[in-house]
């Protein structure tokens, strides 16, 4: 089987619901599509799996020389590095190891460090269970309405008042990456079964 | 009382804080697995140093105290946790302890300049900031 290629009227955000749902089942008929697939849309760093705190440090070390080999600019290596901590620890936080039953193992966590049009985007996409996902969305839907200077405040505020627990949760991390990225955070939540979606998050530098 | 000594580790910062000198370093990456866990410790021995100083001495009127920031990274957790030791030295310097806190960052890296700032702003510490 052949993969189309992306068509360039849609969003890159539509093409990675795409991207997923065509790739679930990888074989060995797909494999160049989806590597020509990766190409085209100037992926840097691609990972699919379980989560745990070490395949984290992995990705991390793994994104830090892939950048600097690159030669990107302190400034953006850095910000990049941030969004992406607060990413994978939000994978690890709702979707990590252990965290969903078998039947549903074939929606593993995804991770994506790449290149767009005007500069760096980080997407991620993992399954949540309905109770987390009513907090994430609420603390998504509030901090895309705000101003970079009412981000600021904002963070003022949670940092202040917010009882961080060990699961973070407090929404300081969302804050923190619309804070640096300086874009609206583009997200979709997609019905999965029964009160689990599969949360995809692009962020954009 | 014993000096806090931690070593880094790649997601750790290393960690000073010597009672000797008044001298306090932490330099590196934070982002701990178990923040709560990794900062009580630098939290519980700022308390003890205050007690002993306060309970020695009998008060602080005199002591220099450097605290050097020298963090590459730290995520949004540690931050909650960066900033209770920003609140601690707060109260540290009521009671006259003339804590100078020392901001290091990169040069080129805005965001860390601004973290700065924002930890300066909320707590009324004045921060120097030391661009490498």
């Amino acid at each position: 089987m052949e993969l189309g290629l992306p068509e360039f009227n849609v969003n890159f955000f539509g093409r990675l619901t795409y991207f997923f749902k065509e790739t679930v089942s990888v074989n060995i008929d797909n494999i160049y599509g989806i590597h020509h697939k990766m190409l085209d849309e100037k992926v840097l760093l691609a990972y699919k799996g379980d989560f745990n705190h070490g395949i984290v440090n992995i990705l991390l070390t793994n994104a830090k020389s892939q950048m600097e080999g690159l030669g990107l600019e302190l400034a953006t290596r850095k910000k990049l590095y941030n969004i992406m901590v607060e990413c994978l620890e939000n994978i690890n936080r709702y979707a990590g190891e252990g965290t969903f039953e078998n039947d549903l193992l074939k929606n593993f966590p995804l991770f994506l460090l790449g290149m767009s049009e005007s500069g760096y985007y980080v997407t991620i996409g993992n399954l949540i269970r309905g109770e987390d996902k009513e907090l994430l969305k609420i603390q998504l839907d509030d901090v895309s309405k705000l101003s970079q200077s009412e981000l600021k405040e904002k963070y003022r505020d949670v940092i202040m008042d917010a009882k961080i627990t060990e699961g973070g949760g407090a929404g300081l991390g969302i804050i923190d990456m619309a804070i640096k990225s300086e874009n609206r955070l583009e997200y979709t939540f997609n019905d999965v079964k029964d009160d689990i979606s599969f949360f995809i998050l692009e962020i954009k530098i | 009382m014993e000096a806090l000594r931690i070593e880094a580790t790649e997601f750790t910062p290393e960690v000073i804080m010597d009672p000797a000198s008044n001298v306090f370093e932490i330099t590196g990456e934070s982002r701990p697995e178990n923040a709560g866990k990794f900062y009580k410790e630098i939290l519980d021995w700022l308390d003890n140093y205050y007690n002993l100083r306060y309970w020695k001495d009998s008060k602080f009127s005199g002591v220099e105290a450097i605290f050097e920031f020298k963090l590459d990274y730290f995520n949004s957790t540690s931050a909650k946790f960066i900033l209770d030791i920003f609140m601690k030295l707060q109260t540290f310097r009521k009671d006259e302890i003339n804590i100078t806190v020392r901001w290091h960052y990169d040069k080129p890296d805005i965001d860390m300049k601004e973290s700065g700032e924002e930890f300066a702003q909320m707590t009324g510490i004045p921060f120097e900031y030391v661009a490498k």
